[in-house]
């Protein structure tokens, strides 16, 4: 016990220049060196995977897609199984069925774990060599160029302007995502869901975080958005049988299907923002639980609607939406979209969302116009859901109302509450880890709904205000002193 | 003209008449108590000049300009400003935003320029914080402006609040109970600064107080209310000797005893 308290000290102190020094460069330098391991991994990471750490293919998102694989071939359905009448009739013998599918189930699961063929490896197998992997082409990588250019870049910032700073971190952010991410595969795949996923997250936030409604039907604005883009891009540029055939505009000028595709997502997100206006005017007389339970209703009202539309397909939903939400368009618009939130909430206005939350009577006798701040927070929320809903449609090329049901609005709000209430940073953080989450428990078929609750349970029990709760990530966007060190410098003089 | 007017002044809560046909005419400057036993309607009449109730029937009129009807943050922009029985600040925001936030009134931008940070919403924003900052000085309060509201001592808190209500530079300024939970020292200081206040932003006071040394000791006027019901009007000598106000506080002498 107290060896391994000294051991821990030791490290501490033998690591403390390098953490020091690691704290005090700007983060731009780790998204430079985050550019360097991500130029190696095209030119090494495949040849470094295969011939050395034995992988088939390249590890997947990190190997995060990788690691939960060896679980696939568990197969619970024998244990439930015999205790239910099946085409063959009921077994005899059920509790002995289920007894020998659960000893089946343990040595699958011990064989999952070390060892299950030569072309299988075990769990701990393909953990280790992920870990290696991450290591050697990621984290050293990115660790020794960020220290290289560290120094350099704190002296090249120096004097520049905050927003071109922030603007220079925005553009080596697209780049090496884009860099890594656009492959037009998987990979693309996973970070667009993501990208939907974080709009998604922080917009909810805005309304559940900083203004303290609990709105829980989130998924209703995210299907307005989705149809009303998915029937004016339909409508206007693709053969479709729905609405009579030929496209308006018939063109194959990118010029032409960029605007489109603008016009028609902004056009959901203002339906959306409509839709949002639900919920926003029963806000002015009711809050809380009650409110809550409007935001369930609009979503029930928005699903039943689309349901019962037969020119939208109705349950069918709409088929053949063009498959235009790439990387880049679901990157810029999810970078908009953070920066609009966190203008708003960083401003004196937007400010008056908090002050709602805290004491709503008081911001209310304080000039605070609470109606009009109400409304602007749901209609912004609801927009950006609209736009999210949008981008949705256009990368599965399918809609239908099912998919934005209660499920959709849980899962916006788990990855709020994973993030933190009233935390921007917590929420994009949130949304990117329960994606990756959500990918790396594929293999686990239906068992991932069990693990991702328990995940939730587990959080609400240890840590209930989430990862980040009222608090933002401190980027030390100037590098020099640590952003905790120059706050405890500043306390001293004060 | 008187800068705040109330006339025959009737509010019911359901059945209940909260406070009855209640007129008062707060002149310039003047520095005004309302007193009365726990549950007299003093809270109510507040409520209903700053527009959190809208008032059954009467009239209040600020420099002329009819007040009922109209929303708090209007009332709040027109110039009438008020701190609260109980401390009412917004917990976990900084000292600073909570003064920052009184400011709505004077936010100059749309969203578009907030979104953008374009130069309009930057220069509203310096001013704001630069106004709230000299406020925060003013009243010795900078060195908690960057802590959160709920983190300061609560005679702080206490300042803090008026401070927030000094935010959006209002004429007639409402203290409700100032001295609530505080010991005589502090009561001794709350007078001071009171009266100083008073004379550096000229504002006309009106408060709330059942600590009787302050209200004598500072207001130039009290009027006293009971059930609703106005009882008694006059500078704190002639209060200090009504038959009427000795009753509501001490209860009615019985014959005999």
């Amino acid at each position: 016990m107290f060896a391994d308290l000294n051991l821990r000290k030791r490290w501490a102190a033998v690591t403390m220049p390098l953490r020091e020094q690691l704290r005090r460069i700007p983060t731009l330098s780790y998204l430079v060196g985050l550019f360097a391991a991500v130029v190696l991994e095209q030119a090494v990471g495949k040849d470094f995977a295969q011939n050395v750490l034995d992988f088939r293919r390249l590890p997947r998102f990190f190997g995060i897609v990788d690691i939960f694989e060896p679980f696939g071939n568990l197969d619970f359905s024998g244990v439930l199984a015999p205790f239910f009448p099946s085409p063959t009739g009921l077994t005899q013998t059920p509790v002995q069925d289920a007894g020998n599918a659960i000893g089946q189930l343990v040595t699958d699961f011990v064989n999952a774990l070390f060892y299950q063929g030569p072309r299988d490896p075990g769990f701990f197998s393909v953990f280790l060599r992920v870990l290696v992997y991450d290591v050697v082409v990621f984290v050293i990588p990115t660790l020794v160029v960020a220290l290289l250019v560290g120094w350099l870049l704190t002296h090249l910032l120096r004097g520049l302007p905050g927003w071109l700073i922030v603007a220079l971190n925005v553009a080596a952010l697209y780049t090496v995502v884009a860099l890594w991410g656009g492959d037009g595969g998987t990979r693309e795949l996973t970070l667009v869901y993501m990208g939907i996923n974080i709009m998604l997250a922080v917009s909810l936030n805005l309304v559940n975080g900083y203004m303290g409604e609990f709105s829980v039907g989130h998924a209703g604005f995210m299907a307005v958005g989705a149809y009303v883009s998915s029937i004016l891009t339909m409508w206007f540029f693709t053969d479709t049988t729905i609405f009579e055939g030929a496209p308006l505009v018939a063109t194959d000028s990118g010029v032409v299907l960029v605007v489109g595709f603008v016009v028609a997502l902004v056009a959901g997100g203002v339906a959306a923002a409509l839709a949002g206006l639900l919920v926003a005017f029963p806000s002015f007389r009711t809050r809380g639980d009650y409110l809550a339970i409007v935001t369930l209703a609009v979503n029930f009202i928005v699903q039943g609607v689309l349901n019962n539309i037969e020119v939208v397909g109705g349950a069918r939903g709409l088929n053949g939406v063009p498959l235009w939400s790439d990387l880049q368009w679901v990157m810029i618009l999810t970078i908009i979209s953070v920066i609009i939130i966190y203008n708003l909430v960083n401003s004196t206005y937007g400010k008056g969302i908090i002050a709602i939350r805290e004491d709503e009577i008081a911001a209310d006798l304080m000039g605070v116009h609470t109606r009009q701040v109400k409304l602007v927070a749901f209609l912004v929320s609801s927009f950006i859901a609209g736009m999210a809903g949008g981008l949705f449609a256009h990368a599965l090329a399918y809609v239908n109302p099912g998919m934005f049901g209660i499920l959709k609005s849980t899962e916006a709000l788990v990855m709020v509450y994973l993030g933190g209430m009233g935390s921007i940073s917590g929420s994009v953080l949130a949304a990117v880890i329960f994606t990756l989450l959500v990918e790396a428990l594929r293999p686990l078929a239906i068992l991932k709904w069990v693990v991702i609750p328990l995940i939730l349970i587990f959080l609400m029990l240890f840590r209930p205000q989430g990862l980040f709760g009222f608090r933002e990530i401190k980027f030390n966007l100037r590098g020099g002193e640590s952003a905790a060190a120059a706050q405890e410098a500043g306390d001293g003089t004060a | 003209m008187a800068l705040l007017e109330i006339d025959n002044l009737t509010h019911y809560f359901g059945g209940l008449r909260a406070v009855g046909d209640f007129n008062l005419h707060l002149e310039e400057g003047e520095l005004v108590g309302l007193i009365g036993p726990n549950g007299a309607g003093k809270t109510t009449v507040f409520n209903l000049v700053t527009g959190a109730y809208k008032a059954s029937e009467g009239s209040i009129r600020l420099n002329g300009a009819e007040l009922v009807g109209k929303p708090p943050y209007v009332i709040n922009g027109m110039g009438i400003s008020r701190t609260f029985q109980t401390i009412r600040l917004w917990n976990s925001m900084t000292v600073l935003d909570n003064i920052k936030v009184a400011h709505h009134g004077r936010v100059k931008y749309n969203l578009l320029d907030m979104f953008l940070v374009l130069p309009r919403y930057r220069e509203s924003e310096r001013e704001i914080e630069a106004h709230a900052m000299e406020l925060l000085r003013l009243f010795k309060l900078e060195r908690h402006a960057h802590e959160p509201a709920r983190n300061l001592p609560y005679g702080e808190q206490r300042r803090v609040e008026i401070v927030r209500a000094m935010a959006s530079q209002p004429r007639l300024l409402l203290l409700d109970e100032p001295a609530a939970g505080m010991n005589p020292g502090e009561i001794g200081s709350l007078m001071e600064f009171i009266h100083w206040i008073r004379d550096e932003f000229k504002l006309t006071i009106w408060l709330i107080e059942h600590q009787m040394r302050l209200v004598m000791n500072i207001c130039e006027r009290i009027k006293v209310l009971d059930f609703g019901e106005t009882i008694a009007e006059g500078t704190p000598a002639e209060i200090q000797n009504d038959r009427k106000v000795i009753e509501a506080y001490l209860g009615e002498e019985v014959e005999g005893v």
